[in-house]
């Protein structure tokens, strides 16, 4: 079996192990979903390349402290760009941006990977449509404290500042939107 | 201590979404570690919240990116898993073994360092030629992948759901085509590695008459991604179907039949 077969959390086992060849294989899976996501959060390439770099440098660092009952590798990795980016921004005493506007996202190539195979590229590109369409789907308010928690790292205090809500009302529309969220790409047939 | 359990319960949704503080996220998980049911509860919402960074449209990174991070860290492989390299270690001192020795030994080991140097310089030449090789099958596939996504943006194309029978119910899937065409692209999920020797096989179905749309296997997930092409436009067709088939397929469904939908 070749390492482009290994599940993600069998090349994690390899990471930790010592193998660069391994990291290298998980790089070519998720580096465009990550690069995507610091992207959204920045709009910032040279921001967001440096979030890349250093989620795949903490990957091979931590790899060793991966537990998989404590959620998927692709969760993983994402927590980890996402702790950077926030943390990036707290540093700059600035957001990230929140808005799931596709216009932020046009704004930069998506240049197909030679490397990817045509199975998992239209999966992904499946999964983005999926997910976004689920998300658009959420009443606006709901949607909003999910965006600002999620990708502009706010608390829920700062949350219901912000909007002008009680914290109990933020805490609601929290819950609300995760579970319709849930319902929304179960319908949509979502399997990430 | 009601009380205390419905101000955390109140935070499970933030703590999927990694919005608490450290100190919040202590307190979650102690109550989790002691609430089963909590568990279970944050595990639902742990599923939405997974899915949220698929809302950014990935993005290629620059090469040079990639050959940084991996410079960085073949470096620190060197440094901190040095048993790996010692083959080479081993060699070197081997080598300098030789060295001191006879100065026809120097000479003989020239020339086996020279006959060595042009079986390498063969060797490099007929690994460009593979490269090269590589090169041209990949720009190929780049080509097909692109022109499989710009089918799923064209005007008229329909996603039609596809669905698991009582057999299979966790499958899932979606045919995406024009249904003018006579191709589509078919992704499915939700599907078990079949028994050694068997096979899915995917059917275009019209009236009571299924034709073969070809054989497949699934990967470690459970999916497939295929690309069919029948003989008439697919909206002539009434339903598609999956059956487990022996390996190389059949004429017609033998054996159960996982996954059946009405177009």
């Amino acid at each position: 079996m070749s390492r482009n077969e290994l599940s993600d959390e069998q090349l994690l086992a390899q990471i930790a192990a010592g193998s660069p060849g391994a990291l290298e294989v998980l790089y070519d899976r998720y580096a465009p979903a990550v690069l995507g996501l610091a992207l959204k959060l920045t709009s910032d390439q040279v921001a967001a390349e440096e979030v890349v770099q250093e989620t795949f440098w903490r990957a091979w660092r931590n790899a060793h402290t991966y537990q998989t009952q404590r959620g998927a590798c692709s969760s993983w990795l994402f927590g980890i760009a996402r702790n950077l980016t926030i943390d990036l921004y707290r540093r700059r005493k600035a957001r990230p941006q929140t808005l799931l506007d596709d216009a932020s996202d046009q704004r930069f190539e998506n240049v197909p990977d030679p490397d990817a195979d045509v199975a998992e590229s239209v999966w992904t590109a499946i999964q983005h449509t999926q997910v976004r369409a689920a998300v658009n789907s959420l009443p606006d308010e709901q949607r909003q404290v999910i965006e600002l928690a999620f990708f502009a790292g706010m608390t829920r205090q700062e949350i219901a500042e912000m909007t002008g809500e009680p914290l109990g009302t933020v805490h609601t529309r929290a819950r609300l939107a995760l579970k319709k969220l849930r319902e929304a790409l179960q319908s949509e047939g979502f399997d990430g | 201590m009601a009380d205390l359990d419905d101000r955390l319960e109140e935070l499970l949704p933030f703590y999927a979404l990694d919005a608490l503080s450290d100190e919040e996220r202590e307190q979650v998980e102690a109550y989790l570690d002691a609430n089963p049911a909590a568990r279970a509860r944050l595990a639902e919402m742990q599923q939405a919240a997974d899915a949220l960074p698929f809302v950014a449209t990935p993005v290629e990174p620059p090469i040079q990116l990639k050959a940084s991070l991996m410079a960085r860290i073949e470096a620190d492989a060197r440094v901190r898993f040095p048993a790996q390299r010692e083959s080479s270690a081993k060699s070197g001192r081997l080598a300098r073994l030789f060295q001191p020795r006879a100065s026809f030994a120097f000479a003989g080991l020239c020339l086996i360092v020279a006959v060595g140097a042009l079986a390498w310089a063969l060797t490099l030449n007929t690994e460009m030629t593979r490269l090269r090789d590589d090169v041209a099958a990949l720009r190929e596939e780049v080509a097909d992948q692109n022109e499989l996504l710009a089918d799923i943006a064209r005007p008229g194309v329909q996603t039609m759901q596809i669905v698991g029978t009582e057999i299979r119910p966790e499958a899932h899937g979606n045919l995406i085509a024009n249904p003018d065409t006579e191709s589509a692209i078919v992704l499915l999920g939700g599907l078990s590695q079949p028994e050694p020797g068997k096979v899915y096989q995917f059917w275009l179905i019209r009236g009571d008459e299924p034709v073969s749309a070809g054989t497949f296997t699934v990967d470690d997930q459970g999916r497939a991604a295929l690309v069919i092409t029948a003989q008439e436009a697919i909206r002539l067709f009434d339903a598609v179907g999956v059956s487990i088939e022996p390996e190389g397929g059949s004429p017609q469904p033998t054996g159960d039949i996982v996954m059946l939908s009405t177009l």
